[in-house]
């Protein structure tokens, strides 16, 4: 092995992230080794000054014997914490990266070593999140030096330190994995491994954002950090370990965790060299569909029927294959799911209307967020493809409905299910029940209006350095918008209820709030119905420039 | 004999840079024409422009009669475009991708799987048409797009270096089906650095050098106007180009 290359390797691939933006190569000084390292450094020094000065000015007056118990449960899971982010930021990193070009890097035909590879790329994606351990770090010397724990904190940031290079390790496996295995059983598997493949990455992503969920994660580690000692069989807790029986003075014990969490890098280092070995091919990996579909023409269909031209039907058919099969689209799918699951906790409180207002804001934040996503990245998810758009006989007015009812038809179907799973769950009446599914529709539809319209206009086609469809400020005023416009519509039913709740006397019946709802909704649609087609021949119009 | 399409003083500017400058050119319906040129000089945005992906600065351009522009639609539907490089939907198989494009060109269903299954069995991709186009090779990638130019029988084709990655068979196959379309009064527009290939099967060619018509004419007419009766193309080519002197590079290369 030559370190040599892993320094160029690491280097490549921390400039591959810190310098290719969607506008090209960008240079500036925050983009160098030496500006992360200002940057990581001002980070340090700021989170222990300001922790620091809490500590000895602001709780002097408590009682230390309270703190020292929480301090040490702190520096024991600081190298917990940093694996489960580095990790996370891999996961993410790895559903947000086109399959194009992952399996074209040029470093896959340099000659180079697996082991080379996987040190120097661990050590950049270490590099590229070093902010979140010097954040870490400099909190827990905030904490531990006025306690006089600074031996203790100095093995909490070896072992920190550590841990982040094995998250490194840990998201070149899920790397390799990924990108090979989950391709092989695609390969063999055909459409339903596709489906597989989307669903189980929706349900990692929201197991991890469970994980991450700030109550759950105090939760846990108040559980945890007691009875850490009876759990010394599980890898990830001996740093922590380490840690604790350092502070206990039980030297030999600290010493064998310490050696375990070493065996236990060094053993992960292993795995992803031999899995980057053996799994990762540098070419794409050929899928056959060998179901039943296969070997059929497509159609027109029932859209047809609905007045939908041949065109539009193969266009809103081929997005909707596009949601489902591309990797990099499933985040889209996940995001509004993983942001609902935890809000899924709230309800069941026993109370029907506080139980019918978490119900509406699980409403607003998933169904909204969705349609919004599924319309917000219609046109940018073409990418460089969009030249088949642009020079098939399709006309802005054909592209316009097809791209507005590929989203609505997929958004539907959850604005549909979720009220009417949720009113049956919890038995609901009827006021609570149809005002739910017409949160719900009025919602979604909305969302989906407004996302069609900002689409043509924030498109992003780039897929280099990743591919986002939409620009920043196009999804921020996406998000915005759809608060602002979906609060306004869905406020008569809210308030009705809330003023019913609290047996206050109100001016109209439900049925004038909930008329009040659609009408107001019935309006914004046709606005947004108007400005999201304008957008479009915009778009057109621009293109041609 | 009627015209394909006709171009006037057409100018095409990106900024500072000229990249069609003044460009009159007409072809007549049923010819293949050639355009050759080194990197850079104009070929491909030309080719953008006749399709209406590209608005030209000034000039104008009328494709069988019809001005992309103002019809882009009506245009299209007369025409099969191969870009350069094009990126294809890596995520549909090929028999899918070609669907949708006979969709998007509104093909009834028995003629649309007609045609295909014609031409996957021609260009030696049955076996493979419901693999995922992300697994193709370069050469297989282009063969799909050759494919979904020609199902809906475009009366001109405008093809930016078609033969790119195609294996000797296929390419040939490409000619000859260039030549037989060409016998039904389809016009073709091709691009292409392969000069033997401009020379064996075009009936003309025009040679472009920053964003101009450097000469036009048949592969003789060319010959006889650079003063290279005897040349090849590639002489005539290099000549009229200006960089013909290549030789003091490739000694400095060698070194």
């Amino acid at each position: 092995m030559r370190l040599q290359n892993v320094r160029i390797i690491s280097t490549i691939l921390l400039f591959a992230q810190l310098r290719l933006t969607r506008q090209g190569p960008r240079q500036s000084w925050y983009r160098t080794y030496r500006g992360l390292t200002v940057i990581n450094a001002a980070v340090f020094m700021a989170t222990f000054a300001l922790v620091y000065v809490i500590m000895t000015q602001v709780v002097t007056g408590v009682d230390l014997g309270v703190i020292l118990p929480i301090a040490v449960q702190l520096l024991s899971m600081i190298p917990l914490v940093i694996i489960a982010i580095v990790v996370i930021y891999g996961i993410l990193f790895v559903i947000g990266e086109s399959a194009q070009y992952t399996s074209s890097e040029m470093i896959n035909y340099m000659p180079i070593t697996s082991t080379e590879y996987v040190l120097g790329s661990s050590l950049s994606t270490v590099m590229m999140y070093l902010f979140i351990l010097t954040a870490a770090l400099g909190i827990s010397l905030g904490i531990a030096l006025p306690l006089g724990y600074l031996d203790v904190w100095a093995l909490s940031a070896v072992m920190a330190t550590f841990f982040m290079i094995v998250g490194g390790f840990i998201s070149e496996i899920i790397r390799a994995l990924v990108n090979r295995v989950s391709s092989s059983f695609s390969k063999r598997g055909g459409r339903s491994a596709i489906i597989s493949r989307a669903v189980l990455i929706v349900l990692v992503l929201a197991v991890f954002q469970l994980l991450f969920n700030v109550n759950l994660l105090y939760k846990v580690i108040q559980f945890l950090a007691p009875q850490m000692q009876a759990l010394w069989f599980v890898p990830v807790f001996w740093p922590s370990l380490s840690v604790m029986y350092s502070v206990a003075g039980m030297v030999n014990m600290a010493a064998i965790f310490t050696g375990l969490t070493l065996a236990l890098g060094f053993g992960l280092m292993g795995a992803a060299v031999l899995l980057r070995e053996r799994y990762w091919v540098p070419l794409p990996v050929t899928i056959k569909l060998g179901t039943s579909k296969a070997g059929t023409y497509q159609g027109t269909g029932m859209l047809s029927r609905l007045g939908f031209t041949q065109g539009e039907v193969a266009m809103i058919r081929k997005d909707t294959r596009s949601l489902f099969r591309r990797k990099e689209m499933v985040r889209f799918l996940a995001v509004p799911i993983i942001i609902m699951v935890p809000l899924l906790f709230t309800i069941g409180s026993g109370d029907a209307t506080g139980d019918f207002y978490a119900a509406v804001m699980i409403c607003l934040m998933g169904e909204g967020m969705f349609g919004l996503f599924m319309s917000i990245i219609s046109l940018g998810q073409e990418g460089p493809a969009v030249w088949h758009i642009l020079s098939s006989p399709l006309d802005a007015e054909s592209l316009f409905r097809a791209k507005l009812m590929a989203p609505l038809l997929i958004s539907l179907v959850p604005a549909v299910l979720l009220p009417t799973v949720i009113s049956v769950v919890m038995g609901f009446n009827a006021l609570y029940a149809s005002s739910l599914m017409i949160v719900g529709l009025v919602v979604t539809i909305l969302a989906v209006l407004f996302g069609s319209y900002i689409s043509p206009k924030y498109a992003d086609f780039e897929e280099k350095p990743r591919n986002a469809y939409v620009r920043g400020t196009g999804m921020f005023i996406g998000l915005l918008g759809v608060v602002l416009i979906s609060a306004a519509c869905v406020s008569p039913i809210v308030f009705y209820i809330l003023w019913k709740s609290l047996a206050l006397s109100i001016g109209f019946s439900k049925f004038v709030a909930l008329g009040s709802t659609v009408a107001i909704a019935m309006v914004a649609a046709i606005l947004l119905y108007r400005l999201a087609k304008g957008s479009i021949k915009e778009l057109y119009k621009h293109a041609l420039e | 004999m009627p015209k394909a399409f006709e171009i006037t003083s057409l100018v095409k500017d990106f900024g500072n840079v000229k990249a069609i400058n003044d460009l009159t050119l007409s072809v007549d319906e049923g010819q293949v024409f050639g355009l050759l040129g080194p990197n850079g000089s104009g070929k491909s945005t030309l080719m953008k422009i006749m399709i209406g992906l590209v608005r030209p600065t000034s000039g104008s351009v009328q494709i069988f009669g019809k001005d992309p522009q103002s019809d882009p639609t009506g245009v299209r539907k007369m025409v099969g475009y191969v870009p350069e490089s094009p990126r294809l939907y890596d995520f549909l198989t090929a028999r899918e991708y070609l669907d949708f494009v006979g969709d998007l060109y509104g093909i009834p269903l028995e003629q649309k799987k007609e045609r295909i299954e014609h031409f996957l069995e021609a260009f030696e991709l049955k076996g493979r048409e419901d693999e995922m186009l992300g697994g193709f090779s370069q050469g297989m990638k282009q063969k799909v797009i050759i494919t979904g130019a020609l199902i809906h029988r475009p009366k001109l084709l405008i093809m930016d270096e078609p033969l790119n990655g195609l294996d000797p068979r296929s390419a040939k196959i490409v000619k000859d089906l260039l030549h037989k379309l060409a016998g039904e009064g389809v016009t073709t527009i091709f691009s292409t650095h392969v000069l033997e290939i401009a020379q064996a099967i075009c009936d003309r060619v025009a040679i472009m050098y920053k964003g101009a018509l450097l000469s036009e004419g048949n592969v003789n007419d060319l010959k006889k106007m650079a003063g290279m009766p005897g040349s090849s193309l590639e002489d005539v080519f290099l000549k009229l180009t200006g960089i013909d002197d290549v030789r003091a590079v490739v000694e400095e290369l060698a070194r």
